[in-house]
């Protein structure tokens, strides 16, 4: 467990200046594109006021109020491009935590496999740091939510504006997929990212074990789930077919778990047996 | 234990703020709003639902959020008791296998006898029938060749045909069967046709075709007949008639185009000529409703089938009426029904089901229902929703729709 | 003991081992010798379980390869195994976090004889230097056996004296040692028996005092009859 631990850490260390720029980068462009936001819908507001004459709350009993959803929509890709960075960056490197070990002028790789400790602590640590790193963006997310509800509060006034709890705002955000508000969403979300990244681990390892027949024999296993995932679900939506939705959905979750037991079994089996330096 | 201080850090502070999030999301599972009975049992409210935006809200009283996770929408099928989207979900729960890859088909109906599910297989065109015999369980499978007329215009899976109707009537089975052509532009070839396809219950033979509904050629430049179907509300439920709305709509581009129909903006569309036509299914005999019907309902109010009985109402206007009107003679049957009024345009939904009439409004920014004896007129049921906390804003629960809308 | 029996292992087509068979005894330095790319490194890789065998067994002290047995053996690669972006005190520290058998009085020990300097970047050390920082890292555990792959390989004369030191101490004396080398000269003094690899087997496979004795060869003797008939 301490040295499961130890290697946690040493993930976690190795990859903090990137994850705290991934962290700085996204504060500051939500927030940023919110202040913008902010502004230019005020703007909006005033100029029209001044139009027509009118005063504060005669424009809030003629017009809609400026609710949050609309402010904050409005610089819609600025706010998402910061994920997406994220996304990629973290996709990137779900590779490269494994291949950085190989590659350079030293080889880690040597020491790490010869720790008197299973081998599987490794894969294990590793994906725990993965998964970290995930919610830890996730949680960043929500903070920057709420603090850009904050400068709504603040910066609009109260005629004009619209009252959601956190949970509601999140909730009608065109993003809601990464921050999940409901719990069977959120497991299912982050339920088949989890079983998508066990995938990604072990399509490396057989690369690192079989080279190019490995990388494709991975690259299909984890392609091929997907489009299979992608195809339940399309038949799920379509509906019409002989077995109900819901039905759909539990094969996709029971195919997913068993996925996941085997690329961690694989993985397994594969970094005690077969891997080469 | 310094060393680890960043990565101590990291977990602990991502631990708390989703610690902090699940709890937010835990107290927020529940929509604010509740139904409270100001009148009367909210048992009349039993199978039916109130819906406003995602918020839903059940006879019992207590609302839940209607997007159940909205990311995943589709993958609740309604097994559960309480979802009353569409009221097909009735059939799935009682007969989850029966109804099992026949969710979509076109057309249901039940009553203590049987279940019966239809729809039209196209290509070849075909009539495909289950039927399920409650007391043993059996289930029934018939097939009827269907053949469609020659036209010229369709698109490249012919006409669209569509069993618009299931009723039992005299001991056999009728099949309302809808068959439209449709031209890709203009109006040369459009086409509607209704046919009655009568089956003998026991054999599962067709006994007889009845042609109950044709729309004429359209010969006349710019001029358009369109036809919709005034069925049963309540869509398992018997009915022993329907009823055709037919329009004739002159319409005239501007620009005086030769396609006809092109629906531009500037198209000016009159009104040339309505009807509404009866036909029963137990005698296949036909009827126009007089014209002191046709009158009334053209005043801008809408048909509705129900019980056998024909109401008419537009629910959208502040100020709005049910009128109970007699199917054979288009004489009313009774005193209108003033409803009261509400805040404003489109915020009011009326629903009849089981003899009732379930009206939604708006009183002064309280959203209210009430359940009324369609006989009598007598109000069996009054309701208020009222918020159960301060995330509560009655002013977004706009309009509330009962959801029993049938197909 | 770590016993190699039958090691088969096929890279490319090409049979790099083919049946390869010997012992490495404790209290004896024993060194495989044999010509480039003869499947020397693959043999301790195999043996560290750090690349899989096709065929054939390895057994330490009778027990099959888990990762249990990095206990007891330490492998010196001919590379270094700690990021370059680590100093020297950080991979003296990581050693001392994962190594259970990690002996930090002979670590500083070490430290101090080769001179090396802790603050210094992994990354920016010279191929002798990191060599000797490669040698503490595995020196300073408490093992039975040691690995070593080329220890002298790229190093100028003076370190290799001092590297060659190193073996004569007691750091050696009760282990099992496995080297490689190209060097013959320079640990033919050294070593007490000899691994001769040829064709992917082993050609001969003799303890060095002996063979002197009896037939008068030194290793060199011995080596330029197989290699060069």
């Amino acid at each position: 467990m301490k040295t499961y631990l130890k290697l946690v850490h040493m993930e976690i260390y190795r990859f903090r200046f990137i994850l705290l720029g991934l962290m700085a980068l996204t504060a500051v462009v939500q927030l940023l594109g919110m202040q913008m936001s902010l502004t230019k819908s005020l703007n909006d507001v005033y100029r029209r006021m001044s139009a027509e004459g009118i005063s504060l709350s005669e424009y809030a009993a003629s017009y809609s109020k400026l609710s949050f959803g609309s402010i904050h929509s409005f610089n819609e890709n600025l706010m998402t491009f910061p994920i997406m960075t994220c996304i990629v960056v973290l996709s990137l490197y779900i590779f490269f935590i494994w291949y950085r070990e190989w590659f350079g002028k030293s080889s880690f790789v040597y020491r790490l496999l010869m720790l008197p400790h299973p081998r599987f602590t490794l894969y294990l640590s590793k994906f725990t740091a993965i998964m970290i790193f995930v919610f830890s963006l996730v949680a960043l997310q929500v903070v920057l939510i709420a603090l850009q509800m904050a400068m709504y509060r603040i910066r609009i006034p109260i005629e004009l504006r619209e009252y959601n709890t956190l949970i509601q705002t999140i909730g009608m955000w065109k993003a809601v997929i990464f921050v999940p508000v409901r719990l069977q969403e959120f497991f299912l979300v982050y339920g088949i990212g989890t079983v998508f990244v066990l995938m990604l681990f072990t399509t490396v390892l057989l690369e690192r074990c079989y080279r190019f027949k490995g990388l494709i024999a991975g690259l299909t296993y984890t392609v091929g789930t997907v489009i299979l995932i992608v195809w339940i679900m399309m038949m799920a939506e379509r509906g019409g077919y002989f077995f109900y939705p819901s039905e759909f959905l539990i094969a996709s979750i029971v195919f997913m778990l068993f996925n996941a037991a085997l690329s961690l079994w694989l993985g397994r089996w594969l970094l005690r047996k077969k891997v080469t330096v | 234990m310094k060393r680890y201080a960043f990565s101590i850090g990291l977990v602990t502070c991502t631990a708390v703020i989703m610690a902090a999030f699940v709890i937010a999301a835990f107290a927020d599972r529940v929509p604010p709003y509740e139904l409270v009975t100001k009148k009367g049992s909210a048992e009349v409210l039993k199978g039916f639902a109130l819906e406003a935006g995602i918020v839903r809200i059940s006879n019992d009283g207590q609302a839940e959020w209607q997007d159940k996770g909205a990311l995943f929408n589709q993958y609740s099928d309604l097994v559960a008791n309480n979802d009353h989207y569409l009221e097909r979900n009735e059939l799935i729960v009682q007969h989850r296998s029966f109804i099992r890859g026949h969710l979509y088909s076109d057309s249901f109906y039940k009553d203590n006898k049987n279940v019966i599910s239809a729809s039209v297989n196209s290509k070849p065109f075909v009539i495909q029938i289950r039927i399920l015999e409650q007391t043993n369980g059996n289930v029934r499978e018939i097939e009827i060749p269907y053949e469609t007329e020659d036209s010229t215009v369709t698109g490249p899976n012919g006409p669209g045909v569509r069993v618009e109707d299931v009723q039992s009537a005299a001991g056999n089975l009728h099949f309302l069967v809808s068959e439209i052509h449709t031209p890709y532009s203009g109006n040369k070839g459009r086409k509607a046709i209704y046919y009655d396809y009568i089956v003998d219950y026991n054999s599962g033979k067709l006994i007889e075709r009845i042609e109950v509904y044709r729309s004429p050629e359209q010969v006349e430049p710019y001029t358009e007949t369109s036809v919709s179907l005034i069925s049963e509300e309540s869509e398992f439920k018997a009915s022993s008639l329907v009823m055709f709305h037919i329009k004739t709509i002159y319409r005239q581009d501007q620009k005086d185009s030769e396609e006809g129909l092109a629906q531009t903006e500037n198209s000016v569309a009159k009104l040339k000529e309505r009807r509404i036509m009866g036909y029963d299914y137990a005698t296949g005999s036909t009827w126009e409703l007089p014209r002191q019907g046709i009158e009334l309902i053209g005043t801008g109010l809408e048909p509705k089938l129900h019980g056998g009985k024909l109401y008419a109402y537009y629910a959208e206007n502040p100020q709005a009426a049910v009128y109970f009107i007699d199917p054979l003679s288009g004489k009313q049957t009774a005193n209108r029904l003033v409803l009261e009024p509400t805040e404003y345009r489109g915020s009011r939904n009326i629903m009849l089901a089981d003899g009732l009439i379930y009206v939604s409004w708006r009183d002064r920014r309280v959203p209210k229902v009430a359940v009324y004896d369609a006989a009598t007129q007598a109000i069996l049921y009054r309701g208020e929703i009222e918020g159960t906390d301060s995330r509560a804003d009655l002013d977004r629960l706009w309009k509330l729709i009962f959801t029993n809308n049938g197909k | 003991m770590i016993e190699i029996s039958d090691i088969r292992k096929k890279f490319r087509r090409k049979h790099v081992l083919n049946g390869v068979s010997f012992k490495v005894e404790k209290g004896q330095i024993t060194s495989l010798i044999g010509l480039n790319g003869a499947g020397k490194s693959t043999i301790l890789k195999a043996i560290m379980g750090l690349t899989p065998v096709d065929g054939g067994s390895i057994r330490i002290a009778g027990q099959p390869i888990t990762h249990d047995i990095y206990h007891t053996v330490a492998f010196i690669p001919d590379r270094l195994t700690m990021p370059g972006s680590m100093k020297l005190r950080d991979g003296l520290q990581f050693m001392a976090d994962f190594y259970p058998r990690w002996n930090p009085e002979r670590a500083e020990d070490l430290m101090s004889f080769f001179r090396l300097e802790r603050s210094e970047r992994i990354g920016r050390l010279s191929k002798g230097t990191a060599a000797k920082f490669n040698l503490v890292l595995g020196m300073a555990q408490d093992v039975d056996y040691v690995l070593m792959d080329e220890p002298f390989s790229g190093i100028d004369m003076f370190s290799r004296e001092l590297i060659a030191e190193v073996f004569t101490s007691q750091l050696v004396e009760d282990r099992g040692v496995l080297i490689t080398t190209h060097e013959i000269r320079d640990v033919e003094h050294l070593i007490d028996r000899a691994v001769l690899l040829m064709e992917g087997h082993v050609i001969k496979d003799f303890n060095c005092e002996e063979m002197r004795e009896a037939e008068g060869k030194s290793v060199i003797d011995v080596m330029r009859e197989v290699y060069r008939p």
